[in-house]
């Protein structure tokens, strides 16, 4: 084995990027282990100690950052360092000899005459005057940025309604358009169905299902989490689903959400009465009554929503396999008494949310941080309690952090902590892939999946832990190594975000009725 | 070099009183010492450190809270000048530069609680329970011992930090053993936790207690992974204590204090500062709570210690990486010490 070090003269990184980055350079294959402290004189006499203090290491000043690595026996060492080399600076994949940098998106319009869209993804406080002088060079707007004002939210969406462009945000996370993923999004087929969506990870669910149907998707348009509040009233939303009505390649509209204001809900139902095409409407827990009488066609689910669009605009033949149940019935014969409760643990919101609608049926005692009834609500601070759906994604798990997508480790500590619970049947996690997403999000949850289950058999118990995979066959990393690593660590792989909630709410009745 | 020029005006909606009042009065220039996400971290003319927090961030001392999501794409860059004017302060950003007004800030002031109302049985439940907490929701990697998946340098690490607990809490009892106080008390000679000093290491030598002190805190300062080392975050957790009116860990900070004027370059910048300031009652808002928390365990048992201190302490915990654990980890020590010194009265 051979050691060496990088050391980064005054450079500095938050305490979360400086755990990602020894976590992923002790991930290195070729790295036996790696470390990385600040250039103190103790830090550097525990390495003397090791005897790994080399003449660079040893310079380190107490401001400088060390990145000590022990290679692999026969290991390419200058390789390794490249490698963690590139952890610390955070490149970019090579672009080639063709990337250029802009300063002002005039001079980006100006010098890109083919350019349609700008993606802004800077700080809120900038973002608003940045979307605006896209829109005035006629681009349209993915804006990834939030912390924007409502009142510019809307002064921008009037704007781009004016000039015929579409405003997709702020706070828009996925977008598919001319068959195109912008930000987190998964490599569906080109197809006839449109979507509109004004919940991101809810949108990539039913992609990737209508993908898995073996249709395609022709766009997929993100408005923003705001855009059917009372205030923004839908300016989005009824621009995107006027834009596929009037799109010689869709044949079909899918409506994604939470259930919007009830004066908004009122008009976007009735722009579809005038679309000329179905128009699925997936409002995550919204009312079949309201759709129906519109002319829409009511999904109860996210899978429902892919199905219903694909039988109206693609194969009226399309099926899915109902929920096999025999696992349901092994599963709850594991379980103990006391063991009666769901914990999920999610990075998508949409993804929570469907799960958590699924438990409403079992009764009351649903907790969560993105719960409407304020008193079953949590913070990220609060212990779980009966059925506990923990949204990682949302502001109050990020504040300061990463997306989870992104970095997992709050959610992973968090799965270790639900495991010693001795009343937890069920623990129920998703894996998001796609662009955008982490490179590999079972095989980062793995060692706290293990731990998690030998905690539960330490103490006699089962745990079941529940996976589903959020991707598609096109997507990296690929989708069937991702559920064969889940499998092989005795996770039950779920085959949608629908089919997540069915199996966790007929375990807890299950184990309920016991 | 002409004046840092603004296009951007951002409030400061909370600020350390006392950094406040300073830079109502302060003109000069300094510069950018380092930029997070979350943080950015100044110098002011005179070469002490400040920081100004985005917003959601905590009140901690010399910090002014921004209203700002985050300085991710702010532009601001380590090794700029820095304006600062009575009115407040002003950076080069990616946009033309952004001016941090300070007139509106709202005060605070960390005031730390009494502990003289626990009797010594109560700061040993109060320590239990904070233990307790600290060790189920904490992260693994500095004071509370390495992860089960530890590479051999992390392992090491976690060793040294763990004998240099054990070497502190000694010599504390040591040096309090043999120098007396001022009111005549000593030591007593019954074990602290399991976990904070054992029977297996060497003793320093008990007839020079104070220099044992001084070494067992220079074998913490600097040592441990993260950009405020765990040692120093330890040290952290026991200064604040000492600082609380009527503590009896007065040799411990007088020691500590002596030890970052001797030698300044021992650590980083931000953990002499961070040290400084706990040693004059002055630390994070999460960990004022945290000390309120378990000021309000009197009487209460150890499992009712450990529902009132639950959310505080998860909060804290949350600071950093391993930080909040680690300072947490010093105040478990600290509480049991300042039992075990209550003991010689």
């Amino acid at each position: 084995m051979s050691s060496t070090a990088v050391v980064k003269k005054n450079t500095y990184f938050d305490s979360v990027s400086l755990m990602a980055i020894s976590t992923k350079a002790n991930g290195l294959d070729d790295v036996e282990q790696a470390f990385v402290a600040m250039g103190t004189e103790m830090n550097k006499g525990v390495l003397g100690n090791l005897g790994l203090l080399t003449p660079e290491l040893e310079a380190a000043g107490n401001g400088d950052l060390m990145v000590v690595v022990e290679a692999r026996e026969g290991a390419d060492v200058d390789a390794v360092l490249a490698a963690v080399e590139e952890l610390l600076t955070r490149k970019a994949p090579a672009a080639g000899d063709t990337t250029v940098t802009h300063r002002t998106i005039a001079a980006a319009a100006q010098d890109n005459p083919a350019a349609n869209l700008a993606v802004i993804a800077v700080n809120g406080a900038y973002a608003g005057r940045e979307a605006r002088k896209a829109l005035e060079n006629g681009l349209h707007v993915l804006m990834f940025s939030d912390n924007v004002s409502v009142e510019e939210e809307i002064s921008l969406k009037e704007l781009a309604h004016d000039k015929g462009l579409l405003m997709m945000g702020p706070d828009c996370g996925t977008a598919i358009i001319n068959n195109v993923g912008l930000c987190f999004a998964n490599a569906v087929r080109p197809g006839s169905v449109g979507i509109v969506a004004a919940s991101g990870t809810g949108s990539q669910e039913v992609s990737v299902r209508i993908h898995a149907l073996g249709a395609g998707v022709s766009q997929l348009i993100g408005t923003g989490g705001r855009d059917l509040s009372e205030e923004v009233g839908g300016i989005m939303m009824i621009d995107g689903i006027r834009a596929l009505a009037a799109d010689p390649s869709t044949s079909v509209i899918v409506l994604v959400s939470k259930p919007p204001a009830p004066a908004v809900e009122q008009k976007v139902l009735a722009e579809i009465a005038t679309a000329g095409k179905p128009v699925v409407v997936y409002f995550v827990g919204g009312s079949e009554e309201a759709v129906v009488a519109a002319g829409g066609h009511f999904a109860a689910g996210s899978q429902d929503a892919a199905l219903q669009a694909v039988r109206l605009g693609v194969d009226p033949k399309a099926e899915v396999e109902p929920l096999d149940t025999t696992r349901v019935d092994e599963v709850a014969a594991l379980l103990k008494p006391e063991q009666r409760y769901v914990r999920g643990l999610f990075c998508g919101g949409t993804l929570c949310d469907e799960s958590m609608y699924a438990m409403f049926d079992l009764g009351d005692e649903v907790w969560s941080n993105i719960q409407k009834d304020p008193e079953r609500r949590l913070t990220a601070d609060s212990a779980s309690a009966a059925h506990t759906f923990l949204d990682f994604g949302d502001d109050d798990f990020t504040n300061g952090r990463p997306h989870p997508m992104i970095d997992p480790s709050l959610r992973l500590a968090r799965l270790v902590e639900e495991a010693k619970d001795p009343e937890v049947a069920v623990i129920v996690m998703d894996f998001v892939l796609g662009f955008g997403a982490h490179e590999d999000p079972a095989g980062v949850t793995l060692p706290a999946i293990e731990q998690a289950k030998q905690i539960a058999a330490d103490a006699g118990r089962h745990l079941e832990i529940v996976g589903y995979v959020l991707g598609t066959d096109l997507d990296t990393p690929a989708l069937d190594e991702q559920i064969a690593a889940l499998k092989a660590a005795g996770v039950t792989v779920t085959r949608s975000s629908t089919e997540t909630g069915q199996f966790a709410r007929a375990i807890a009745r299950k184990a309920s009725n016991a | 070099m002409g004046p840092v020029r603004a296009s951007v005006v951002l409030r400061s909606q909370s600020g350390d009183a006392v950094l406040l009042a300073r830079l109502r009065a302060l003109r000069g220039r300094g510069r950018v010492e380092s930029v997070f996400r979350g943080v950015l971290n100044l110098l002011l003319p005179d070469g002490e450190l400040m920081a100004l927090a985005a917003r959601g961030r905590a009140d901690a001392p010399r910090t002014l809270v921004v209203d700002v999501p985050h300085w991710g794409d702010s532009g601001v860059r380590p090794g700029e000048p820095v304006d600062f004017a009575p009115s407040g302060v002003t950076l080069p950003g990616a946009d033309g530069g952004i001016r941090i007004c300070i007139r509106e800030s709202e005060e605070w002031n960390p005031i730390l609680p009494s502990l003289d109302q626990l009797t010594s049985a109560e700061l040993d439940t109060a320590a239990h329970a904070l233990r307790q907490v600290t060790y189920a929701h904490g992260e693994l990697g500095g004071m509370l011992g390495a992860s089960p998946t530890a590479a051999p340098m992390e392992t090491a690490v976690c060793a040294a930090l763990d004998h240099g607990r054990r070497r502190l809490v000694r010599a504390v009892r040591s040096s309090c053993g043999d120098t007396p106080h001022a009111d005549g008390r000593t030591a007593p000679a019954e074990p602290l936790h399991e976990h904070d000093g054992g029977p297996a290491l060497s003793v320093p030598a008990s007839h020079d207690g104070a220099l044992a002190l001084r070494e067992a805190v220079l074998a913490l300062l600097g040592l441990g992974p993260g950009l405020t080392p765990a040692g120093d975050d330890f040290l952290v957790g026991i200064a604040v204590l000492s600082a609380i009116d009527g503590s009896r860990l007065d040799l411990f900070a007088q020691t500590l204090g002596q030890v970052l004027t001797e030698h300044p370059g021992r650590t980083t910048l931000l953990s002499t500062t961070t040290l400084r300031e706990a040693l004059a009652g002055r630390v994070r808002a999460p960990f004022v709570d945290v000390l309120h928390s378990l000021a309000a365990t009197r009487g209460q048992s150890e499992a009712q210690a450990v529902d009132t201190i639950r959310s505080p302490v998860r909060r804290a915990l949350a600071h950093g990486h391993t930080s909040g654990a680690d300072t947490l980890s010093g105040l478990v020590t600290g509480l049991h010490l300042e039992k075990e010194l209550r003991g010689s009265l």
